[in-house]
């Protein structure tokens, strides 16, 4: 029984992820434009549910102004951060 | 320079022997050592001599995320037998090394010159403010953080790095530094141990070059090694059955 049922959901899973890669809205990285990946966004008590975000993927989520509009409204971005960079600020004897 | 293979285990004795003996094709005997986070019977099986046994029960979790899981201990064994290494390889059992072992440690020790760096992950990722899986948690639960953060000598200590470990490469420096802070926060290891040595100043960096094959997802098969390794290859993870009989 509990076997099955866990067919069933990897089953539904992958239906759903299928069409959302092939009807989800694509979402774009602001700071070079390429495709992040696509999603869906379903209202979903009263919070707005995203479902198609790759689970590893640092993608970071901002809120900003459109530039001009006829209605207020705000818009939702996403980035993927960059790689670490940082200088080494231990002191190491080896080097 | 001296590398040490440290490698995470839970596999039965014969694997583990397997697995230990293409390790040590052209290494040391003691540059090969086992942590094995099985049964206690099948660790007094193994026969390879160089090995540890983890006790820790936050390394034994099943629902590892949730449960937090823990490398800490695995990290102190390491610390405790790194004598006269300059530098760790850190595998677990499904990273295999598809080149004799001189020239897999040439590689690495190339890429962190290379990267001027003191910890090289496969996989690395900045993942603070951001809806990464793994660190999604702690966004809403960040005092679990504090105490990495009450550690750090950097300005901004608001930095979380997220990583894959197997084929992750140290300088012994950076791993025992890590291994000596004492206690231990709350954090899921693929977050606690790569933000812990960032804040302890050391210079954590990506490992990129597609020669290493390190990924997250869906195990290599088998039949797809030699390909690999007649591509020049120098690692590949994760691969599962690669221990189970005959090596390929």
């Amino acid at each position: 029984m509990e076997g099955s049922r866990h067919v069933v959901h990897r089953l539904l899973r992958f239906v759903v992820y299928r069409f959302i890669g092939v009807a989800g809205f694509p979402i774009l990285d602001r700071k070079t434009g390429n495709l992040i990946c696509k999603v869906i966004v379903v209202p979903w008590k009263g919070r707005l549910r995203v479902i198609g975000l790759p689970d590893y993927l640092p993608v970071r989520l901002a809120l900003e102004l459109p530039p001009r509009g006829i209605f207020q409204s705000t818009v939702i971005s996403a980035a993927l951060t960059d790689d670490p960079d940082y200088p080494r600020e231990a002191r190491l004897e080896s080097l | 320079m001296r590398v040490l293979n440290a490698i995470l285990t839970h596999q039965p004795a014969e694997n583990v022997d397997r697995m230990a003996a293409s390790w040590h094709q052209g290494a040391a005997s003691d540059e090969v050592l086992i942590l094995y986070g099985g049964m206690l019977a099948d660790f007094e099986s193994i026969k390879h001599p160089h090995k540890v046994f983890i006790q820790d029960s936050r390394l034994r979790t099943k629902h590892h995320r949730l449960e937090k899981q823990s490398y800490t201990e695995v990290i102190r064994a390491i610390a405790g037998n790194l004598a006269t290494f300059s530098h760790v390889l850190f595998a677990e059992y499904d990273l295999v090394p598809l080149q004799q072992t001189a020239v897999v440690h040439a590689a690495y020790l190339e890429k962190i010159a290379e990267q001027d760096a003191d910890v090289l992950f496969p996989v690395v990722h900045e993942v603070q403010a951001t809806c990464q899986e793994v660190y999604l948690p702690y966004a809403f639960e960040p005092a679990g953080l504090e105490p990495i953060r009450d550690l750090s000598t950097r300005s901004d200590r608001g930095t979380v790095l997220w990583a894959l470990l197997p084929g992750s490469f140290w300088r012994s420096e950076a791993l025992s530094a890590v291994a000596a802070v004492e206690g231990e926060a709350p954090v899921y290891f693929e977050i606690y141990l790569p933000t812990l040595a960032h804040h302890l100043g050391f210079r954590v960096r990506p490992l990129t070059d597609p020669r290493f094959k390190i990924f997250g997802g869906k195990p290599f098969s088998r039949a797809s090694i030699l390909g690999l390794r007649d591509e020049g290859s120098i690692v590949i993870h994760p691969m599962k059955d690669q221990w189970n009989g005959e090596i390929v």
